[in-house]
């Protein structure tokens, strides 16, 4: 690993942007959602009074703490409304087109999407 | 806050050449002088060896000296291995103390120019130098304390910190994490040859602009540093520090490193540039509430750092 490079986390699942994912987030039930980039996060603490519309980078300020986020890898992703009893059933609908709305650009720490709670669909979204 | 005056110029000459020789020679009689948190070496008054060299002149003058080592190794040839500051392309003006300005002038101190900063990256650590395509480690009084026998190179600098050095576990350790393992250690005044030493500074940092104005909140911080008590006792001279994800600096001695409470702030990350605003200013790191604990341990069953080409 080089200071530029970042790891997903042992148990998250392999992901790529433009992937597509099957996931059970809240352990009821299973959405899709289309990874739209990879990110890294970086805290901005304001700088100076209220005004200057200025920030600066929190890792600018530590010493030994780490920042926030450091070295964590987070996702940007479109984020489908709908929800399904199953994976299957979310993937049945993805193939159809039937997703309902989205949200997209969602922050979303790609720890959160397991290899337990999450597969990748390897389909095309239909519709 | 003082600088250097330029009278001090000629003077700051001699003591580099001077320092050339005590380069090439054991280095471990080399009083480091004092030294910004996470280990910016900064000179000092009297002769502090080659880390004042490496804050004066740069890098470049420390990869000089150590490479000139290799290739004249004799005390003769020593003679004519003495950089002078314009050998480094420097001028006088580049030779004052690089203590900072005061807050009042606004002073802009100039950024490292950008080979120092990647020689820093690539040969930071004072143990190593670059000498061609090779990589070699200076010889130094080794201790009986493996792990603590220099410090790793190969490891990536930005993964991981003061902490993750000081315990030689190459991570990023958080101050809960540092301050449980050193619940298990002895008082630092009771340590004995071989052990570990390790200082543990804690205090409250932010950031000021230019003129002084506070331009974040305080937060809190610390930073943490250790050697091995040489044979005979004594203080530890092998120690090593690093300050987050910048550079590691060394050897020097404990309380050489212990954080200053006002010097100008540098990027978190290998590069360990000055910071300045977007109008070039710099911007200024002070610490607060600063406290000390000190701590011995026992060597912990780690092997000899590994050693090879500076892991950026």
């Amino acid at each position: 690993m080089t200071n530029d490079e970042y790891v997903l986390p042992d148990n998250a699942i392999d992901l790529r942007p433009g992937d597509t994912v099957l996931a059970n987030l809240d352990g009821d039930d299973w959405r899709v959602i289309l990874v739209q980039d990879v990110i890294a996060l970086r805290r901005l603490m304001p700088f100076g009074e209220r005004g200057s519309r200025r920030f600066v980078g929190e890792d600018l300020l530590r010493d030994s703490v780490a920042p926030a986020w450091a070295g964590e890898v987070h996702l940007l992703v479109r984020l489908f409304d709908s929800r399904f009893a199953t994976a299957e059933e979310a993937g049945t609908a993805a193939r159809s087109g039937q997703l309902g709305a989205a949200t997209s650009d969602v922050c979303l720490d790609a720890a959160r999407l397991t290899t337990g709670n999450s597969r990748l669909y390897n389909g095309e979204i239909g519709g | 806050m003082h600088r250097r005056r330029p009278e001090d110029v000629a003077s700051l000459n001699r003591r580099i050449r001077g320092q050339a020789v005590l380069a090439q020679s054991n280095r471990t009689d080399i009083d480091p002088g004092p030294v910004a948190a996470g280990g910016r070496a900064r000179p000092n008054r009297a002769g502090n060896g080659i880390l004042a060299l490496q804050a004066m002149a740069g890098n470049r003058a420390v990869t000089s000296l150590l490479a000139q080592r290799e290739v004249a190794p004799t005390a003769q040839d020593t003679t004519t291995a003495q950089p002078s500051l314009a050998e480094f392309g420097l001028t006088p003006a580049d030779a004052v103390d690089s203590e900072l300005p005061s807050a009042a002038t606004g002073t802009t101190a100039a950024a490292p120019a950008a080979e120092s900063a990647e020689v820093q990256r690539r040969a930071g650590p004072h143990s190593v130098q670059r000498s061609g395509t090779k990589d070699a480690v200076l010889q130094r009084v080794l201790g009986s304390c493996a792990a603590y026998n220099g410090y790793s190179t190969t490891v990536p600098l930005a993964s991981y910190n003061c902490a993750g050095l000081a315990h030689r576990t190459y991570d990023y350790k958080g101050l809960a994490a540092t301050r449980a393992l050193l619940s298990r250690a002895g008082a630092g005044s009771g340590a004995t040859a071989g052990q570990i030493k390790h200082w543990l500074w804690e205090y409250d940092v932010w950031l000021e602009d230019s003129t002084g104005n506070r331009i974040t909140t305080p937060s809190a911080d610390f930073h943490t540093v250790a050697g091995e008590v040489p044979a005979g006792g004594g203080a530890p001279a092998e120690v090593y520090s690093k300050n987050g994800a910048r550079p590691v600096f060394g050897p020097g001695t404990g309380p050489s490193f212990k954080p200053a409470a006002r010097e100008q702030a540098r990027r978190n990350d290998p590069s360990d540039a000055l910071a300045t605003d977007s109008a070039g200013r710099p911007i200024y790191k002070l610490r607060q509430n600063i406290t000390e604990s000190v701590f011995a341990v026992n060597c912990p069953s780690q092997t000899a750092p590994t050693q090879g080409p500076p892991a950026p």
